[in-house]
């Protein structure tokens, strides 16, 4: 059910169709934008790596959401803990909507967690807006890639990464 | 595209043998709970097969080495294949790891359908050899010995 732009009343009688169209469906609406979001955390025995230099699934079911929207904005959040072998290697983070890499080139962004220490997880954590949205069925993955010799690793034995969408 | 084994395999070697089997066509390998994805940038039925061939003969060849206990100083560790895989075979590649970690890569001849790769100044530490074909159905073997201090 859409949102419908709220009429101004004047003198005319309040009619069961308008408070339905008006009120009901417009609350309802709020509502259900309100109660959309799709949470996953990942609970592994073996943690994530990859050495891909282009963007792939960090995982394509547990790193994965499906949502169903009302039309408008949604808010995409990650948090988790990586590490990579290289300590001068970079590793980069992308999300896919509907099977497409959402931001160009580099992807959303760009980690050193190898620098200092390669053998030492550390957190990795982002936010970020898909606006204007159309209505209905939709994917999110969380996607990475590391530079050329490199790799890196999610931990989700002892941390668990947690990967959410929210229509708001 | 992705090719999948249902194992989990480890990355590095998967990579090695992946790179050397597809070159350009692959960008690298991941690994998860209970699988292996091979990462191809096309849809080429040639490099599907080949992807497919190098998941299937991960860990196939058989080696051997000369024992799998050795003591610093004392006699070296040779690394046996003969295998039949690898009779048509001039050369094989290699990585050596001690202790999870890249000690040193090459590759090594075949004679008479037979591979040896002695290793000298190893050591303490637990060893990993990795042993792949660079041609053919890219078949790979891994042996495994440890090194103890004199």
């Amino acid at each position: 059910m859409g949102w419908t732009t709220p009429k101004t009343w004047s003198s005319e009688p309040l009619t069961s169709i308008d408070l339905n169209t008006y009120m009901r469906d417009n609350q309802n609406h709020l509502k259900d934008r309100l109660d959309s979001s799709a949470v996953k955390s990942v609970n592994g025995t073996r943690n994530i790596r990859t050495t891909s230099t282009i963007f792939v699934d960090v995982d394509e079911e547990n790193l994965a959401l499906d949502l169903t929207t009302h039309g408008g904005d949604v808010l995409l959040g990650f948090t988790g803990s990586v590490l990579n072998t290289d300590t001068a290697g970079m590793m980069n983070i992308n999300v896919a909507v509907d099977g497409v890499d959402y931001v160009a080139d580099d992807g959303i962004v760009r980690n050193n967690p190898g620098v200092g220490d390669n053998n030492r997880y550390k957190p990795l954590t982002f936010v970020m807006m898909i606006p204007g949205l159309a209505p209905g069925a939709h994917t999110f993955k969380l996607r990475w890639k590391v530079s050329y010799g490199n790799s890196a690793t999610m931990n989700v034995i002892k941390l668990h990464p947690q990967f959410w969408a929210k229509e708001i | 595209m992705d090719i999948i084994s249902k194992q989990a395999l480890p990355l590095w070697l998967l990579d090695a043998v992946a790179r050397e089997a597809l070159g350009a066509a692959t960008c690298g390998v991941s690994t998860g709970d209970g699988h292996s994805r091979i990462h191809l940038l096309s849809e080429n039925p040639g490099e599907q097969r080949s992807a497919s061939e190098v998941l299937a003969g991960f860990g196939s060849l058989r080696l051997a080495p000369s024992a799998t206990t050795f003591t610093e100083g004392a006699a070296e560790p040779v690394i046996n294949c003969q295998d039949a895989a690898i009779a048509p075979d001039s050369e094989l590649a290699y990585i050596v790891q001690m202790d999870d970690v890249e000690l040193k890569r090459g590759r090594g001849a075949v004679v008479d359908g037979k591979f040896s790769l002695p290793l000298s100044g190893l050591s303490a530490g637990s060893y990993l050899v990795f042993v792949y074909r660079i041609g053919g159905n890219f078949a790979s073997g891994i042996a495994r010995f440890s090194v103890n201090r004199a």
